[in-house]
């Protein structure tokens, strides 16, 4: 950590030809006096660690992702949905030719019910996110 | 299952109109009488597939079928079995699947050959490939063909176990893909979430009552599905694998009697409210009761309590599902509550008005909470 404030040893890549003669005329520049003492190193490691940090992959219910997409969704690591969709799509597929002695099935039990109830929860339901 | 099972109580019919939505006649032959709001429910169960539908002025039609086959060589002794009689069957290249509770009839009367079932454990039964394509054919025939185009459908699926390690995706993404296929807009609901949803549970706050906050129980055959709910909203959801399915086995292991018995007796003559030590069958099923009752409560206190789950005031519990059939449940629900550590203060345990229904009528009030929300 003491090369931080290093430039021959400057930890982080190089700058462009264009960025490094700014540098230059800036650090020619005459010092501004230090009204507080601030630990640069200190300040330095605490910013290393919030960005190492940051990048850390999430992980929540046992799903690991691999970084965010554009619009800023985590991306599952090992995301099988299409393949699984593919597969459930196939098992639902008619395979023999069938034939029944039937067109529609099961006996039927009518139910009533308070239809205000009914209405207020279909209300409720309506105006919430799936 | 039996028929006594099914026919449950009506609930209470109140003339009050409530706010129309459009209607569309069905074109399923038993349908076609009757004027529909769009909007299906169906609850594809592991005994019995529920399809309800609701009519203009508010009644609720069920459709119910067996999930049961039962599987026949065809050979001229089968074909003039099927002659004579009015099995409904389905056949299949150089096989005949008897249907529903026909299946049941069936295997009693030869006394051979067992039953297959298509669903196991509350989702498809992975092992039985073929019996998944017969259980589609099945399903088609009882829910028919969507009203108006894309008509919203909602199937009940189970929460994932606390109890055994069982992911419940695929089957959702099957059934969806299913019913996609046959023209619905298909999404899958939390299936205590439907009893919420049928039963609306109250929860009495400082401020008022909070309409449809509490916990719903659905007591399946395969399952027991549980939901701490918030203004309709789910909160926190969770399967339990032991429930009807296991209880009958039970009774059935420590009595030595068959369990298609131990069934007919618990449809027929249980009742948790009495100790009868002289039956051994309605003994064990009470003890069995209990001791599934106890588990339930046990499970809901750990998950709620690990969760810090909070809802001000007194919740109420609603009750529905075939399991929780038998006379005096819901009193031996309320006995062991007051026994446990349980993290809610409970103002009420209510058993459902139409337990067997309540699973696809919930279901049913979400697809219209959909097609309402589509046409705003």
């Amino acid at each position: 950590m003491d090369g931080r404030n290093n430039k021959n040893t400057h930890p982080y890549p190089k700058r462009s030809l264009c960025n490094m003669a700014d540098y230059r005329k800036k650090s020619q520049e005459p010092e501004l006096p230090q009204q507080n003492n601030i630990d640069l190193n200190a300040l330095a490691d605490l910013i290393a660690n919030k960005v190492s940090g940051s990048i850390e992959l999430p992980q929540q219910n046992g799903i690991i992702y691999r970084g965010y997409s554009p619009d800023g969704e985590p991306v599952n690591a090992f995301d099988d949905t299409s393949s699984m969709d593919a597969l459930a799509k196939s098992m639902v597929v008619q395979r023999g030719e069938k034939s029944s002695n039937f067109e529609d099935l099961g006996g039927v039990k009518e139910t009533k019910k308070d239809n205000n109830q009914t209405n207020n929860t279909i209300d409720l339901l309506s105006d919430l996110e799936d | 299952m039996s028929d006594d099972i099914l026919n449950v109580e009506e609930g209470v019919q109140t003339p009050e109109e409530g706010v129309q939505t459009p209607v569309a006649e069905a074109p399923a032959p038993a349908q076609n009488e009757k004027k529909y709001k769009p909007g299906v429910g169906v609850d594809v169960g592991t005994s019995n597939i529920v399809v309800a539908r609701q009519t203009e002025d508010g009644t609720f039609v069920n459709r119910f079928h067996r999930d049961m086959l039962y599987p026949l060589d065809v050979s001229e002794e089968a074909v003039d079995l099927l002659d004579r009689s009015d099995y409904l069957y389905v056949k299949v290249g150089k096989k005949y699947y008897i249907v529903g509770e026909d299946a049941l009839r069936l295997v009693n009367a030869i006394g051979r050959g067992e039953v297959v079932r298509p669903m196991q454990d509350g989702i498809l039964n992975p092992n039985l490939k073929e019996s998944s394509e017969l259980l589609f054919y099945i399903i088609k025939a009882v829910v028919g063909d969507p009203i108006v185009p894309n008509e919203p459908l909602r199937f009940s699926v189970p929460a994932n176990p606390v109890d055994r390690d069982l992911d419940n995706k695929f089957h959702e993404m099957v059934l969806k893909s299913f019913f996609t296929q046959m023209g619905y807009d298909a999404k899958p609901v939390n299936e205590a979430m439907c009893v919420a949803y049928d039963c609306a549970p109250m929860a009495k706050t400082d401020e008022g009552d909070m309409p449809l906050t509490g916990i719903a129980i659905s007591c399946g055959g395969g399952m027991t599905n549980v939901a701490l709910c918030l203004k309709g909203m789910n909160l926190n959801a969770f399967s339990i694998t032991k429930s009807g399915d296991y209880i009958d086995e039970q009774a059935s292991k420590v009595t030595g009697v068959q369990a298609s018995k131990v069934i007919k007796q618990k449809e027929k003559n249980l009742d948790l409210g009495s100790f009868d030590m002289s039956d051994r069958v309605l003994a064990a099923l009470r003890i069995y009761y209990q001791e599934t009752i106890n588990r339930i409560i046990h499970h809901m206190t750990t998950e709620f309590k690990s969760t810090n789950a909070e809802v001000d005031g007194e919740i109420e519990i609603v009750i529905a599902g075939g399991t929780s059939m038998p006379k005096g449940y819901c009193d031996m629900f309320k006995e062991c509550l007051e026994d446990s550590e349980f993290p809610f203060d409970v103002w009420q345990v209510r058993h459902s008005k139409s337990p067997f229904y309540s699973v696809s009528q919930g279901s049913c009030i979400r697809a219209q909470a959909d097609f309402r929300k589509k046409n705003k």
